[in-house]
Order: structure tokens, then sequence, then C-alpha cells
């Protein structure tokens, strides 16, 4: 599974607006586009990480599982997790006039819909 | 109009000397003043709970807890409320000390009834140039949301006036809940949201009059989240003028920073809008959101206010964990001070937002339009 989330993440065509994005598998590995300088595929990987990190806190809370969008006075980071753990997030600008949100939503909808029958 | 009676706080770990204060300000205000005492700390902090008092008098030196352990605690508790220190040992280093945590003034304990007399003179001109209502001090780089916030949290009741362009707005405040918002045509939420989405104008906080209608019932931390989540997703709206930001007549006051494109919303105004986003970020068919639960805590850790938590420990421990995880998260990247997390999935929604000096957690629900129409219990009635 993690080659076919690797190969479609290669292959997957940016929407307007994305600034950066990353995998980050359960065995921790990970891997990351970026589409403006300031953003390094290590802080997208450290970043990814971090996000993985409060899954199990807000389950241990209780709260209702969904997408995770954490908002910076400059920038959102977008998260969904995979049943199987495998973590998906995007950066985007804060004004909302500078994003596709049709393009995310694809996005992370291609990554939910992925499974061993897909085919890339 | 009867001038209503001063609460002037005394708090001296002797009693005989309490007394004595107790007999001699009351004489000396002909009663305008009603004066509380308190042996220590603990009385104290019970009558500042059960009082809305206007001033305290503080001794220094006081047993298990002091005069200064205890302003430090006043000045994240209760801000607002005058303080003054009184001691038998008045010297340069508690003087400074004093100053510098807050105390509005350090005087010495007197030794007969001039001196007494004195010290009421010195007291009663602190009081007499506070407002009864409203806001003191001046305030500056201070939002809409932070107005309405701390109308709310002070439990106040005043009206603020909305002014940008040819907008005029009013969001009215009764006892820390947002009642009602009128702007044009629009009213209630939407009324609320508009007038909070403005990206600048003028307002004033006046005083309390009964609305002509209420038309908001929400909480007011979910309605101020709302009203941020919503201009974070529309962008502000302009109304046909450059300024940028919120002014009143004595003082300049910034809102937030405008975005670089600034989407322009005026009603029957062809504009383009951006897409919002779909999916997981959109209620399930005919829900509303309805608050499930609420919590406000200080940066300490110590709950402010919470309606329906089961477990308000815990939503601490996780605001804390997420302001060190939301630090630890910028790591070498620019994305700029974090403000909040939003958790939306179909089963509901959490948003957990860490400011300056309060983190806030609200978690909704999506219920049926009739259940949620259906009036709810007031979240923050104590």
């Amino acid at each position: 599974m993690k080659e076919l989330v690797n190969q479609w993440f290669e292959q997957s065509t940016p929407f307007l607006g994305i600034l950066a994005c990353g995998v980050r598998h359960p065995d921790r590995t990970a891997i990351s586009k970026t589409w403006a300088d300031v953003y390094t595929e290590a802080g997208v990987e450290h970043a990814l990480g971090c996000a993985l990190d409060t899954y199990p806190v807000l389950q241990a809370n209780r709260f209702p599982p969904g997408r995770l969008r954490w908002v910076y006075h400059d920038t959102h980071f977008h998260c969904e997790r995979r049943a199987d753990g495998t973590c998906l997030g995007v950066f985007t600008p804060k004004d909302p006039a500078q994003v596709d949100f049709e393009g995310l939503e694809r996005f992370f909808s291609e990554f939910q819909a992925l499974s061993e029958t897909t085919s890339i | 109009m009867p001038h209503k009676r001063k609460k002037i706080l005394f708090v001296d770990d002797e009693a005989s000397l309490l007394d004595l204060i107790r007999q001699l300000m009351t004489h000396f205000s002909g009663g305008a003043w009603e004066v509380l005492t308190a042996l220590d700390v603990s009385k104290a902090l019970s009558l500042l709970q059960e009082h809305r008092v206007d001033l305290l008098v503080i001794d220094i030196h006081m047993p298990l807890v002091d005069g200064l352990q205890f302003l430090s605690l006043l000045q994240r508790k209760y801000p607002n409320v005058l303080k003054v220190m009184l001691t038998g040992d008045a010297n340069d280093s508690h003087r400074a000390a004093c100053l510098a945590g807050g105390a509005e003034l350090f005087l010495e304990k007197p030794r007969d009834e001039g001196g007494w007399r004195t010290v009421y003179a010195t007291l009663h001109e602190l009081t007499r140039f506070q407002p009864e209502e409203g806001f003191r001090g001046v305030l500056r780089r201070v939002s809409l949301q932070d107005v309405l916030q701390m109308e709310c949290l002070a439990r106040n009741s005043s009206i603020l006036k909305i002014h940008a362009a040819n907008i005029h707005g009013l969001v009215y405040v009764k006892e820390g809940q947002i009642i009602h918002a009128q702007c044009g045509e629009r009213t209630g939420e939407e009324a609320f949201n508009y007038l909070l989405g403005l990206a600048g104008g003028e307002f004033d906080v006046t005083t309390f009059a009964d609305p002509p209608s209420r038309s908001i019932t929400g909480s007011w931390e979910f309605l101020l989240m709302e009203a941020a989540r919503k201009r974070d997703e529309t962008g502000p709206v302009t109304p046909g003028q450059s300024d940028s930001g919120f002014q009143t007549p004595a003082t300049t006051l910034s809102e937030r920073p405008t975005p670089s494109v600034v989407p322009v919303i005026e009603a029957g105004q062809t504009t383009a809008q951006p897409v919002r986003p779909q999916s997981q970020l959109s209620l399930p068919t005919g829900t509303k959101p309805q608050v499930a639960e609420f919590l406000v805590c200080s940066l300490q850790g110590e709950v402010l206010h919470e309606w329906q938590c089961s477990n308000p420990n815990g939503r601490v421990s996780f605001l804390e964990f997420l302001a060190q995880k939301a630090r630890q998260l910028t790591q070498g990247m620019p994305l700029g001070d974090f403000d909040r997390l939003e958790v939306n999935g179909p089963d509901g929604r959490v948003v957990a937002q860490i400011q300056s000096d309060r983190a806030l957690l609200v978690r909704t629900r999506p219920a049926p339009l009739e259940e949620a129409a259906a009036p709810g219990p007031n979240p923050v009635s104590p």
C-alpha cells in the first residue's frame, strides 16, 4: 500500500494555492513536495509528524474523527489520516481567494479512495 | 439618579483593625461605601466571587499568602479591580514591588483618626474617577472580537454601535450574553457575522437598552468562533472605503491585518466568491450545528468557563498539548502565529483556539434543524 500511495502522490497534480504537501506512513517514513522555497521538505515532514501525534490525543478525548485544519496567521495546514494510519498534509495560504478548494477536496478524496485495487 | 454604593474590600489579618476600618470608612463615606472585610486571602477570594468589588485594599504582611502574592494572583484573576496596598512597614522595596505588581497606590497605615481620614480621601479620589459602567483606560490594537469577548467575560450589558461607510450595526450584550444583532435588513447571527467580518470602521460601547427582539440564543464563544471562521473563509467585508481598522473617537483601534486579496461582499453586488470547502467540512443535509460543550481556560490551566464538559481537566490538558504541538509544528516554516485547530467531520466539529491570554474549546454536533432551533439552556448562566 505504501508504494501505491507514494506513486499516487508523485503523480498527483498540484492545484491552485498549494504551497507544500506530504504523506507520512505508519512506519514514520515520509515524502513531500513543495512549491514555495520557504517550505522545506524536512519542515513539511516534521509538521506531518506533529499532526500525526495529535490524532491519538483527539481520540483519547473522544473527539469526532475528521479533517484537521491548523489555522496560523499566514497559512492553513490541512491533514487527513486514512484508516491504515497514512497521513496526508497540505499547506495553503490563509486567504481563501488564493485557494482552489475543489482541487483540495479532490486531492483528499483521491487519497482516501486509494486501495490495493486502484490503478494509477 | 441615586449613585450605586461602592464596594470596598479590606484584607488584613488583624480582626480589630478591620473592625476599626469598617467603622471609620462607613462613617467617612456617609454610607456611600459598602465596606467588606476579609481576614485572609481565601475569604477575600470568596467575597470577590460574590460581589462586584470596586476597590481592594490589601495588607502586605499576612500569614500563608502575603499581600504581594495575593496581588499577583489578583492581577491574573481580577486585572480590572483597583488594588491598593496598605502597610505598617512602608519601605522602598515594598513600594516598588507593589506598584510593579499592579497596585494603583501604596499607602502607609495611619496611626490616628486624622490619618485614616486622609486614607479615605485618597481611596475616595481613586474610586471617584472610575466610570461605573463601560471601559476604563485606553485600548490599542484591539478588534471588535476582543471588545465583545471582554464584555462577555465581564458579564457586562452594553450595546456596540458599529459604523463603516454607509453601514450601521448594533450588537446587544446582556449580562455577558450576545442576545441581538442588527445591520440594515439583517438580524441575528447573519447580522453579527456580517458586522464581525467588516474590514474597518468605528465602534462605540454604549449603555444597554433592551433590543426590539432577541435574535441570538447561542453561546458567545461559539458565535465569535463562527464569525472568525466565516471571516477567514470569505475574507473581510470592505464597505467601499480604504480604512483598514476600527476607530473610536479617542483611540485608533486596529483590526487584524487584512489579507492581500479582499473579496468585496455587498448586498446586491455580484462579486467572485471563493469556493467554499465541501464534503467533510459540510454538515449533513437538514442539520445545523449545535453546541455540545465548551470550555474557556487561562493559559495557567484555570478553567474560567465551561458548559457540559464531562472532563474539564482533560480538555485543559488537550489545550496545553495543542499549544505545544502547534509551536513545534511551525519549526523552520513561515506559518505565522497559531490561532486554532479545527477538527471537521460528519459527526461534529471541534474548534480549539489558543489566544494570548486564554484558550477556548468548542465542540458542536450536527442536530436536526427542528432540534437545533429549539431554545437550549443558557450555557454561561451560573
